[in-house]
């Protein structure tokens, strides 16, 4: 329920509101608004901003192969990436809630922990890890007698793709168990104890008590997920960069190497192609969150 | 609950007291100068130190600021530099070949290394005679820039062998494999005696060119641009046919496994787990910074074609990397430090060698340098025809120089490619089809580029990159345009 | 039931040791020479315990000199972050007013533009405002780049709080503030996910520091200074490791004072 504003409310509503409005306003709203006057342009990012090319970037960059192989790996990479790591960490997060887990300061420090390692260096790792010559993965595999070759995942389109999901959660992991344990503890520890004594399994709890209580975070949090996984970076480029071929390039890499690839720089190319991926992405986002609220809509109507 | 409140306001509070505390301004302090510097090499950070010193030794109202910034950032970061006018006095930039200074000056970045305009002849007497261009480093007869390492040692075809593992294979590095046949014959033997990779080579991103290149460097004069027919190259039958013996290599598990970068491959070859590296002349320096040697390897030049060289690694007048931004307002105190740092026997000189960074234009190399693999490598570039100079398209066309279509040919996709030339060693076909796709595009880009300049007045054409009289293997001298 | 809380524990003890392994292997790699990290492969254990990484790490990261700039950075733009995202929240979760929606969607949608996207027109409101090369600068532009996210996740939680405390605060005569002092403790786990993800990002932040510094090195933070381990023909992984090493501990510290608040939230305070 949100209360109307009236009065002196109004005074501290506005109060609160100027500090995130004045920051929002300069970097955030106005730089964008940058953005798109740039993307009308050919601008090396530097000089007087005089070229304008009207549509021109917008076009050449939608009759571009290379831009819409990079947007599909990227909603690839962001469901997948999302579909694995959402529900995990909120399993994960769940145990590491309960009261009669042990040991939960040792193993949120374990999720934690690859947090705080720049992405160059977790590139680095894996690069070592995963190598197949004398990789860590590949020796043990071996020594195992799980395979009898070394395997470059990185050879070919798919297992690369893998590759950088897995790697992806594997760093990001211990964020969204936070952001789960941040939201579970809407829910009173009593609700659990009291559908304990009834029998309820696992599968109930969490479906008709954990869900609907946290649902308002959650959505949050899903759009989070998919709008992190859809900005990936760093890891395409110190694990696969954007290969075999093209084959894992993704949005950011792609307009990273189209527009810094070579002096000089295509900034106004950058700018239309990062507004115009932003755009398909709030599209594609919303599309599905309005699927969402229309199939829980009809499971109304039905009393499902 | 007041406190919560009451914190909230401290910390606003807090952090707009944070905010309060600016840094001190910029510029001199007691009548000293501060002359800034930057470059991206990390590595020399120490060496920036020591000649530093020493120049405000000698200079005693000069302080110099020499900062490295890592190389990805600095290519971003040094145009935001320029733009909020805070340049350094002197830069360093190494990208565009021969067009370098030409197009720094049309960005607006750089001005006459002499305060003057005209270098004194003590000063371009320094290197030898041809070293400086005009269209070049000489834009209206002012030097705008001068060479800094020297260009017939510094670059890549040369071939690493680690000693120890060609010992285990019954082979001897001082006999190098010296034709395609015979490294394929080494590979074989290597592999079959040894738990060694043959070849080891980076292959990510744009670093899996290092090897094409080398290869393709004594076949034509790289992958890249053919200047005798005025085209791109990739598709042509002698590079396809390179490119297929190197999928034979890959085929026959002679290259190492895996996507490796540089650093990775490099380490491979140093720890003994493979016994052939392609690479150029900075390696020694690599190697001895992480404690691999040079009496742990040989070097050797790439192998050839078994028909015999075909074409050869370009040599350019490319060598610029220092230059006098601008936007300096110590115009004087740059040139003072450039004149110095270029004194062909003086401190800065002396240390650039003990730190083994690599071969200046300006200096007696053959005196200078000590380290064995350095020498070798010096000899095997002074051997006849090993590096040849490559006709210059500036220099037919001076118009060139404002010109953006060969740039823009290529910058649409830089890496496309290493990327092809990737995807096809993975999926073991043919280079072919993709390269003529490559080479159709970029054509017609370069072509519709030159002609639409040409409509608006410069004088720039095909031709300009058409020199029908160039064999790939002879020097292309300058007095031939 | 102690079944089961040993076949979790077990279960989680395996995966936690998984996941920990590349982390612990990056932390070995800080006590390996460049050729031990190579050719050690799997191994945990350093070839020879070697302590010169450090000595390097200290000196090039430049620990001593820019460790001051960096807990001032980190630490203001994550107060700046936190008390602009728990207002601004708060407001849009439980106020109506002209504009709250339009503005709702706003920050949806700019989530949207990659931050990395936008960094030269910052640069130039920075150079506008006057403060490039100071501390202020960097700490606005730090604090203004992580957008809008802490405030979804703000409202996201101030929406979930059940409005009967609401209405018990109305019928206490509570007026807005005071209802906001009371709310605002139960928001502890969102403020320590603020906190804790705010300070490792601007930790590790080195792209305003470099950019908004440039005339004025000496305001540059540690992340900078890491980047002096990838050199332009060597990347100097073991130093990177180190210097990684150092750098995370007071990270970790910051993780292990908030994760506390994870523990009890507001199952107590709904009883009460």
């Amino acid at each position: 329920m949100r209360t109307p504003a009236k009065g002196l409310d109004r005074l501290w509503i506005a109060a609160f509101l100027a500090p995130f409005l004045v920051l929002f306003l300069g970097f955030t709203l106005w730089p964008l608004a940058a953005t798109v006057y740039y993307s009308f342009f050919d601008w090396s990012g530097m000089g007087p901003i005089e070229t304008f090319v009207g549509a021109g970037n917008y076009t050449s960059i939608v009759q571009d192969e290379l831009f819409w192989l990079a947007v599909g790996n990227t909603v690839l990479f962001a469901v997948v990436n999302t579909a694995i790591k959402l529900p995990l960490s909120l399993v994960a997060a769940i145990f590491m809630t309960r009261r009669w887990v042990r040991l939960k300061r040792v193993f949120r420090t374990m999720f934690f922990a690859p947090l705080v390692i720049p992405v160059a260096m977790a590139g680095m790792v894996f690069t070592y890890l995963l190598n197949p010559s004398n990789g860590a993965l590949n020796s043990i595999l071996r020594d195992l007698g799980i395979i009898e070759k070394s395997f470059d995942v990185f050879a070919s389109r798919w297992s690369a793709m893998l590759a950088l999901v897995l790697v992806s959660i594997w760093q990001i992991f211990g964020q969204y168990m936070l952001y789960w344990m941040a939201a579970l503890q809407n829910v009173p520890e009593e609700v659990y104890e009291a559908a304990d004594l009834d029998g309820a399994s696992e599968w109930t709890k969490l479906t008709r008590i954990t869900l609907p209580l946290i649902k308002p975070v959650a959505v949050i949090i899903l759009l989070l997920a998919l709008v992190n996984a859809m900005h990936v970076f760093g890891l395409v480029v110190t694990l696969t960069g954007g290969g075999p071929g093209t084959s894992t390039y993704v949005v950011s890499y792609f307009i990273y190497q189209e527009a810094f690839g070579s002096i000089p720089f295509q900034y106004g190319y950058a700018s239309a192609a990062a507004l115009l991926f932003s755009f398909l992405a709030f599209i594609l986002v919303s599309g599905q969150g309005l699927i969402v609220k229309r199939a829980q809509e009809l499971r109304k109507e039905y009393g499902v | 609950m007041k406190p919560a409140a009451a914190t909230g306001l401290a910390l606003l509070l807090l952090t707009a007291a944070a905010c309060g505390t600016s840094g001190s301004s910029q510029n001199t302090t007691g009548g000293q100068i501060t002359l800034k510097i930057w470059d991206f090499s990390m590595e020399q950070v120490e060496f920036h130190k020591k000649v530093t010193d020493q120049f405000t030794r000698e200079h005693p109202n000069i302080k110099v600021e020499w900062r490295s910034i890592a190389q990805a950032e600095y290519k971003t970061t040094l145009p935001l530099a320029f733009q909020s006018r805070q340049s350094p006095d002197i830069f360093y930039w190494s990208e565009n070949g021969p067009l370098n200074s030409r197009i720094l000056l049309n960005n607006g970045w750089i001005k006459p290394l002499h305060p003057s305009g005209t270098a004194p002849d003590e000063f371009i007497k320094r290197w030898p005679q041809g070293s400086f261009i005009e269209g070049v480093n000489l834009i209206d007869g002012k030097a705008h820039g001068f060479p800094f390492t020297d260009n017939l040692y510094w670059g890549g075809g040369y071939m690493f062998m680690h000693n120890d593992v060609f010992k285990q294979a019954g082979l001897d590095p001082a006999s190098p494999p010296r034709t395609f046949s015979e490294l394929k014959a080494a590979c074989a033997k290597i592999r079959s005696a040894t738990k060694a990779e043959c070849i080891t080579s980076p292959n990510k991103g744009a670093d899996v060119m290092r090897l094409f290149d080398s290869f393709a460097g004594v076949v034509m004069n790289g992958s890249g641009f053919d200047l005798k027919n005025g085209r791109f190259s990739l598709d042509d039958p002698k590079i396809l046919s390179t490119f297929n013996f190197i999928q034979e290599l890959n085929k026959a598990g002679y290259i190492a496994p895996g996507t490796n970068d540089k650093n990775f491959s490099r380490q491979q070859f140093a720890a003994g787990q493979a016994a052939i590296y392609f690479d150029g002349t900075w390696m020694p320096s690599v190697w001895t910074s992480q404690g691999f040697t040079s009496d742990k390897y040989s070097v050797a030049a790439q192998p050839l074609p078994d028909a015999g060289r075909t074409g050869a690694p370009g040599r350019e007048p490319n060598l610029e990397k220092y230059f006098v931004s601008s936007q300096t307002g110590n115009h004087d105190a740059a040139w003072t430090f450039l004149d110095w740092m270029t004194k062909p026997d003086g401190f800065f000189v002396q240390e650039y060698y003990k730190g083994g960074f690599g071969t200046l234009s300006y200096a007696d190399n053959k005196k200078m340098v000590t380290d064995p693999a350095l020498r070798k490598i010096m000899e095997i570039a002074e051997t006849p025809g090993f590096r040849v100079n490559i006709p210059v398209p500036l220099l037919k066309c001076p118009d060139l120089a404002r010109s953006k279509a060969y740039q823009s040919a290529i910058s649409k996709r830089p890496d496309w490619a290493s990327e092809i030339i990737t995807e096809t060693l993975n999926n073991g076909g043919t280079l072919d089809a993709a390269a003529k796709e490559l080479v159709t595009a970029r054509q017609s880009a370069l072509e519709e580029g030159l002609k639409a300049e040409a409509a608006s007045g410069l004088k720039v054409s095909m031709d300009c990159y058409t020199f029908p009289d160039f064999d790939y293997v002879t020097d292309y001298g300058l007095d031939r345009y | 039931m102690t079944a089961r809380r040993w076949t979790v524990t077990l279960v989680m003890l395996v995966v936690g040791a998984v996941w920990a392994y590349p982390f612990l292997w990056t932390i070995s790699a800080a006590f390996k020479t460049q050729q031990g990290m190579f050719t050690g492969g799997a191994s945990l254990m350093p070839d020879l315990w070697s302590f010169e990484n450090f000595e390097r790490a200290w000196v090039n990261a430049g620990f001593s000199r820019f460790f001051a700039n960096t807990v001032l950075y980190t630490v203001s733009s994550t107060l700046i972050e936190l008390v602009k995202s728990a207002l601004c929240g708060y407001v849009i979760a439980r106020y109506r007013f002209p504009g709250r929606d339009f503005l709702h969607k706003m920050i949806i949608a700019t989530l949207f533009v990659p931050v990395a996207s936008i960094i030269v027109p910052q640069f130039v409101l920075i150079e506008q405002l006057g403060l490039l090369n100071t501390r202020a600068g960097v700490i606005l532009a730090m604090s203004g780049a992580a957008g809008a996210l802490y405030v979804l996740l703000f409202i996201g939680f101030f929406s979930s709080v059940p409005d009967e405390l609401f209405e018990a605060a109305k019928m206490d005569g509570a007026g807005f503030l005071r209802t906001f002092s009371l709310i605002l403790p139960l928001a502890k786990p969102v403020i320590a996910v603020v906190v804790i993800f705010q300070f490792i990002a601007n930790w590790n932040e080195f792209n305003i520091p470099l950019v908004f510094t440039l005339g004025q090195p000496e305001l540059q933070n540690l992340a900078v200074g890491m980047l002096s381990f990838q050199g332009e023909h060597v990347t100097d992984w073991t130093g990177f490791a180190a210097g990684m090493t150092i750098s995370f501990a007071p990270m970790l510290i910051i993780f292990l004072f908030f994760q506390k608040y994870f523990v009890r939230g507001l199952a107590g305070a709904t009883k009460g």
